[in-house]
């Protein structure tokens, strides 16, 4: 790894933009809008469901699909209109997309034979990055005698090997059972620590993108939703689909009302009104509905279940509980509406219990209902 | 949008990266399959209309070509060779690509449920279907051979008399017919019995289930199933047997007399016998366009499963 | 499937061995009688198993005939053929199956190629056989390896694209991406990538494109008078002499076979696709 580290150099790592970028098949649009800086060394994380745009976003920065409408940078050159091979990138497939007629010593060496390296520098390289990915007894094998993590490896080490300015990967874990897929993963961070080289991550996965991220980037429809380190995004979500689709179990959205209650602001969940103290209630006088509908947003870890009902508490019937060994879910039925809890593994709950939950307001987050999007 | 006109401007560099011959690769990659369609097909093609309203007199350096408008085709409609060889070459397509469907689709569901030494026996068939035809006539012109060709041998071993397969005008097409059948069938089988081998198992599951006959299910399932298949092997055996020449070339030069005068021999005898280019152009043309309907709906079905790629 | 009576098991087998004799009988039949002597060849009742082979109407026929020449002439102009209907239908193919064409082209060009499978070869001939008496350059295309070469590869276009366009489609996408990303341009994927992992239908296709100009008869016949005449025509000829030479005429038969066999061997297992497009029949 240090050497690696230390005969850098040639390549230097570069900033990315997107600058309204637009990608349209047809009638449909895949990628609206898009403006997004990935600084230099960063490791941004695109998330979101399939079909959200991501895959597309980065297979544009790849030149791999065409730019209907915006600008890309990499570095300071606008790369729109130039090939893959011009945009000194590296990529790293979901199916690795391991040359299959090569050898794996022929698989890394392939882009720095593109690049008509001499025959000793390459030989020197290709064992070099073996070394750091751990496949120098593989070199001779063809990819079809390699297990799927190594030809992970080796499709890891054949983006590598090139030194460029930009890391794509496009869901390089997602193909590995389990296990090997948490290893791999704090493998990755490791190395794009120490390469310090920008690198776009696309994943549908949670975990893995607020494990590895200096930044989430998270896409929904075509849309960027919101973009910020995994704690700050965790925290406060911009808008009603990022607050749903981090966590697991996702933050509860509930349907309130915005009412006042002696001037002082409150929210009414059915017909428990519950005072909003400060944070929120100066949220609510933000909301710029016509009615009073608002979302409310409280993550299953911050709803409390009580016995008995308590001043601010709501009603409601347990719906089902899941064990998880350290932790139960107790997903609870509040006149229609269901709000997932996360509780001590004792703590007692049973399928039909009526039982009353509660939350710290402080700790609450509230969406406009028409643009789904946060008010603080 | 950021302004198009800075875009355009930073926009230059990759001309150069990409040079033209990159940019436009999928032009060049193409076109010499496009030159090669217009020098042996279109520009022949438009030569032989031409042909078809001329006529022809061969010269010592190459030709006269006069214009006669549709005197070819008037003469060829009135011309009993003509008309004869039309329906000569009809029967021919229909009644071989009638027996070798029949044929080969009956072979084909008799061994749907697999067969021991499958593999040894499309093997086998193989042999038909790639033999020169050339090699094929020679082969049959010597069984057929009235005084010691194998046929009429074995049919004297078993007390009837020898026929004259090839010399009677009543029985050569016929013969011939048979001849096309041994080369062709295997290949009609082939394809279908790959097709048969490949249709989805749940629905005969489902049909066995509710008791249905095997005349129900072939009807029901297999038949509908089997269909697009079917269709594109009977519209190619229509074509290749429509245009038939080298077999009844080699074994009868299209006779007894004209007996055997298929469209193609007619205009092989025009152009190349009697130097009538004009004539024979007309007749071939007349010809083109009749196959052209049946290569048209058959090139469509081939290419039902096609889809251009989604990008560049 | 539904369980079959022991009957129809009988009856199956039988028709499996009766349609194997069928095929096999007359070519056996045309080996048999190839490797007769004049005496033995004349013999009542023939003889089923040759009694005293020999080759002398093999030599008679490929030496004293020089009927070898004819075979060069055939084994030239099915390469020429083959080398140029692989070369530029791959070539198409992948433009095909990678890129996309404005205004649907590629629908419509390669419906417009496949067509060529369909046109009556007897249409265009007559202008081809004109346009090759020609004098161009103080080359005349009548009678050489490279015209009918030329024209054979040309009829072959259709199956060559559509072998090949199905091959390039078996190719992961994402390996050609990788490619593309790691340095290379379209041309060097198809290069490096494309064609090494088709290589072997690219093999087969070749071979189909090769019998198939070997097989053909009509444009040979038409296209070439003595010097490049093909095989196929020579043999023909063994007919409509007048002192017909059975014995001759059947090793004519069982060398015109014999190349065509092996190379089908070789390429059985891609010959299924080849045939959705007529593959070598004609």
């Amino acid at each position: 790894m240090m050497r690696l580290l230390g005969s850098r150099g040639e390549g230097r790592s570069a900033p990315v933009s997107f600058e309204r970028v637009c990608k349209r098949f047809g009638a449909v649009t895949a990628v609206d809008d898009l403006s997004l800086e990935v600084p230099n060394g960063e490791m941004l994380v695109l998330l979101g469901p399939s079909g959200c745009g991501k895959t597309t976003s980065l297979r544009m920065l790849a030149g791999l699909e065409s730019i209907t409408g915006g600008t890309i940078r990499i570095g300071e050159t606008v790369v729109n209109a130039l090939p893959p091979r011009a945009r000194d990138i590296a990529m790293v497939f979901q199916s690795y997309a391991l040359y299959s007629h090569l050898t794996v010593y022929e698989n890394l060496a392939y882009p720095l034979r593109v690049r008509k390296l001499s025959k000793a520098e390459i030989d020197h390289r290709v064992r070099d990055v073996a070394q750091v990915v751990q496949i120098e007894e593989l070199l001779d094998r063809k990819p079809r005698a390699l297990s799927g993590g190594q030809r992970q490896r080796v499709a890891l080490g054949r983006a590598i090997i090139r030194r460029p300015a930009v890391f794509l990967m496009d869901e390089p874990l997602s193909n590995l059972d389990a296990k090997l897929r948490l290893h791999t993963r704090g493998e990755l961070k490791r190395f794009q620590r120490e390469l310090a080289t920008t690198t776009i991550y696309v994943t549908h996965d949670q975990a893995e993108a607020m494990t590895l991220a200096d930044r989430v980037a998270i896409m929904n429809g075509g849309v960027l939703q919101q973009v910020g380190p995994p704690k700050e995004v965790y925290a406060r979500p911009a808008s009603v689909f990022v607050a749903g689709f981090l966590g697991s179990p996702p933050m509860n959205l509930l349907a309130v009302e915005a009412t006042s209650d002696h001037g002082a602001p409150s929210l009414r969940i059915g017909e428990t009104p519950i005072p909003a103290g400060d944070r929120l209630g100066a949220s609510i006088s933000r909301l710029r509905t016509n009615g009073n509908a608002a979302i409310l947003g409280v993550r299953p870890e911050d709803v409390v279940l009580h016995r008995t009902e308590e001043p601010g508490s709501v009603p409601s019937e347990v719906f089902v509980v899941e064990d998880l060994g350290n932790e139960r879910l107790v997903t609870l039925n509040a006149a229609g509406q269901y709000v997932v809890a996360r509780v001590h593994a004792d703590a007692p709950a049973e399928m039909g219990d009526r039982l009353w939950f509660a939350f710290d307001p402080g700790r609450a987050h509230l969406f406009d209902p028409l643009t789904e999007r946060r008010v603080d | 949008m950021a302004s198009e006109a800075a875009v355009a401007e930073r926009h230059a560099t990759p001309a150069q990266i990409v040079p033209w011959w990159e940019r436009n690769l999928a032009w060049l990659l193409v076109a010499p399959m496009i030159v090669m369609f217009v020098v042996f097909a279109l520009l022949p093609s438009l030569t032989a209309i031409l042909f078809a309203f001329s006529h022809i007199k061969l010269t010592r350096g190459g030709m006269q070509r006069t214009f006669i408008g549709v005197d070819n085709f008037q003469r060829a409609l009135e011309d009993p060779i003509v008309r004869q060889s039309a329906g000569i070459t009809l029967k021919w397509a229909l009644v071989v690509t009638t027996v070798e469907i029949l044929l080969g689709l009956g072979l084909a569901l008799l061994l749907a449920h697999g067969v021991r030494g499958r593999g040894v026996f499309t093997s086998l068939l193989i042999i038909p279907i790639i033999m020169p035809p050339v090699a094929v006539s020679l082969m049959w012109f010597f069984m057929y051979e009235p005084n010691f060709g194998v046929i009429n041998y074995l049919l004297n071993q078993v007390g009837l008399p020898s026929v004259l397969w090839l010399s009677d005008p009543n029985i050569a097409l016929y013969a011939m017919m048979a001849v096309d059948v041994w080369q062709a069938t295997p290949f009609a089988f082939l394809l279908l019995y790959a097709a048969i081998l490949s249709l989805p198992r749940d629905p005969y599951e489902a049909a066995a289930i509710d008791g249905a006959s095997r005349w129900h299910i072939f009807r029901t399932v297999t038949l509908p199933l089997l269909l697009p298949v079917l269709g594109v092997v009977v519209l190619l055996r229509l074509i290749d047997a429509a245009r038939v020449f080298d077999k009844i070339f080699v074994m009868t030069r299209g006779g007894p007399g004209s007996s055997a005068y298929t469209t193609t021999l007619t205009v092989y005898v025009e152009a190349f016998n009697k130097y009538d280019f004009g004539y024979a152009s007309a007749i071939s043309f007349m010809f083109q366009v009749v196959l052209v309907i049946f290569g048209t709906i058959y090139v469509r079905r081939v290419m039902a499963d096609y889809s251009a790629p989604a990008e560049s | 499937m539904v369980g079959e009576t022991t009957f129809e098991r009988v009856a199956k087998y039988a028709v499996v061995a009766a349609v194997s004799m069928i095929v096999l009988l007359p070519v056996y039949w045309m080996v048999n009688m190839s490797l007769k002597g004049k005496g033995e060849f004349a013999a009542r009742p023939p003889t089923l198993v040759v009694q005293q082979p020999t080759t002398e109407n093999y030599y008679d026929l490929l030496v004293t005939q020089r009927f070898y020449l004819k075979g060069i002439n055939s084994i030239v102009v099915a390469v020429i053929a083959a080398t140029l209907a692989v070369s530029i239908g791959t070539l198409g193919a992948y433009a095909l199956s990678r890129f996309r064409l404005p205004r649907n082209l590629n629908y419509h060009l390669l419906f417009t190629m496949l067509t060529i499978r369909m046109f009556p070869p007897i249409v265009t001939v007559i202008p081809l056989f004109a346009f090759y008496n020609r004098e161009i350059l103080g080359f005349k295309l009548f009678d050489s390896w490279l015209g009918l070469g030329l024209v054979h590869g040309f009829m072959e276009l259709p199956l060559v694209l559509w072998m090949m366009i199905g091959f390039f489609r078996d190719i992961p996408r994402d390996m050609e991406e990788a490619a593309l990303v790691d340095g290379d341009s379209r041309l060097a994927v198809l290069r490096k990538i494309a064609i090494p992992l088709a290589a072997p239908g690219l093999a087969a296709t070749f071979i189909l494109v090769f019998i198939a100009s070997w097989n053909e008869f009509l444009l040979a016949l038409i296209l070439t008078g003595s010097k490049a005449q093909t095989l196929p025509i020579a043999v023909a000829g063994q007919i409509a002499q007048y002192d017909v030479k059975w014995g001759n005429m059947m090793a004519a038969g069982v060398i015109t076979t014999v190349p065509v066999l092996i190379l089908a061997l070789l390429s059985q297992r891609y010959l299924t696709r080849g045939l959705a497009l007529g593959g070598v029949t004609g």
